[in-house]
């Protein structure tokens, strides 16, 4: 009997084929009108960042709650901030997450170029639809929804919706109305700062002005079947190291308990100006 | 329907460790989370060894807590909760 051997999936090869050439570091290409960086690691799709009109564009963080991994990087040097969307090669290169059944574009690299490129004005792909829940729990480890960091412990919750697939920590469930602007604005640089430093995941706030609550979140609405059971293992692990990463700082600087008058005197000097 | 899988509530308790040298009111601990890694989280606070396997006793009947269920399916809500944060240790 004749058993058909398919060979593993070479994201390399294909990213010629897509146009990449095989730089040292970075090669670049273009798709749908985005930006793309492919290099050893990880492919990296760009975009303009959102009109200043938009209220989005004022924050260097977020935004939480959009389908697909976007979301908004300020740059270290040029301090400006524009969208990326960061994919892991990893997640390309196991060809078992492939099935034949596929109803997405052949190649696994431009399926997920495609995904991107759907979900950069915020929009979920049409037709797409969340895998069952089970299977997406039987991806996700054995307490991975659980963050330790010393004293604090922070749970994640897996956020499944026919058209919304997500996994989500929350840091801090409602920000205390005494938490003073200046030492709000604290908060939003660590949180820009994790944002920017880490990959795939978004940190934020969210809800009601005056009490937000913090989130971090990592969101493969939209994503290609095929690479999910490699790329939420992946998100798990980016989110639990952001999280772990920034427990402390968020947890101490949105605690009204905690007074301290240097985070204060950024604002004094701001209002003394004015 | 959004499905929030973990997230089941806050979960409000006095917990001491097995002196009493340490106790600490918790005001805000997701009933979800696993009774284990609560009472880890404790013994961090309450700067006891991080090499020692922790877990939690529930004072209202002395019942040892399971580790991986989530803390909040384990004690009576309805009462003041007491935990003892106790070391998993046996003789022999």
């Amino acid at each position: 009997m004749a058993t058909t051997m398919q060979s593993p999936y070479d994201v390399r090869t294909a990213g010629e084929a897509a146009g990449f050439g095989r730089g040292r570091r970075e090669s670049t290409s273009r798709h749908r009108g985005l930006h793309v960086a492919f290099d050893r690691r990880w492919v990296t799709v760009r975009a303009k960042a959102a009109p200043k009109a938009d209220p989005e564009a004022q924050m260097p963080w977020g935004p939480l709650g959009k389908p697909g991994l976007w979301k908004t990087v300020v740059a270290e040097k040029a301090g400006r901030a524009r969208r990326e969307f960061h994919l892991p090669l990893a997640a390309l290169e196991d060809a078992d997450a492939w099935p034949d059944d596929r109803q997405e574009a052949d190649d696994p690299l431009r399926a997920c170029l495609d995904w991107a490129a759907a979900t950069v004005e915020g929009v979920v792909p049409d037709g797409w639809t969340s895998p069952p829940r089970g299977q997406v729990e039987a991806w996700i480890s054995s307490g991975g929804l659980v963050v330790r960091s010393g004293p604090l412990l922070c749970q994640g919750s897996l956020l499944h919706e026919p058209r919304r697939l997500a996994l989500s920590f929350r840091l801090v469930g409602e920000l205390s109305a005494e938490i003073t602007p200046a030492r709000r604005a604290w908060l939003g640089c660590v949180l820009a700062d994790a944002q920017s430093r880490w990959r795939m995941v978004r940190i934020g706030m969210e809800g009601a002005p005056d009490r937000p609550e913090v989130r971090a979140e990592v969101d493969w609405t939209g994503a290609p079947h095929g690479v999910l059971e490699a790329l939420v293992p992946i998100g798990l692990d980016a989110l639990r190291w952001v999280v772990a990463w920034s427990l402390w700082s968020v947890t101490f600087l949105s605690d009204a308990r905690v007074t301290c008058r240097a985070w204060e005197a950024a604002q004094r000097k701001e209002d003394e100006s004015s | 329907m959004s499905d929030r899988k973990g997230e089941a509530g806050v979960l409000r308790f006095e917990a001491a460790d097995v002196t009493g040298t340490h106790r600490v009111q918790v005001d805000d601990v997701a009933c979800g989370l696993p009774a284990g890694a609560v009472a880890m989280a404790l013994a961090s606070r309450m700067s006891l060894p991080e090499n020692v396997p922790w877990g939690l006793r529930d004072d209202s009947n002395s019942a040892l807590l399971d580790d991986d269920k989530p803390i909040g399916e384990q004690v009576n809500r309805a009462t003041d909760v007491k935990l003892t944060v106790t070391p998993k240790t046996h003789l022999g």
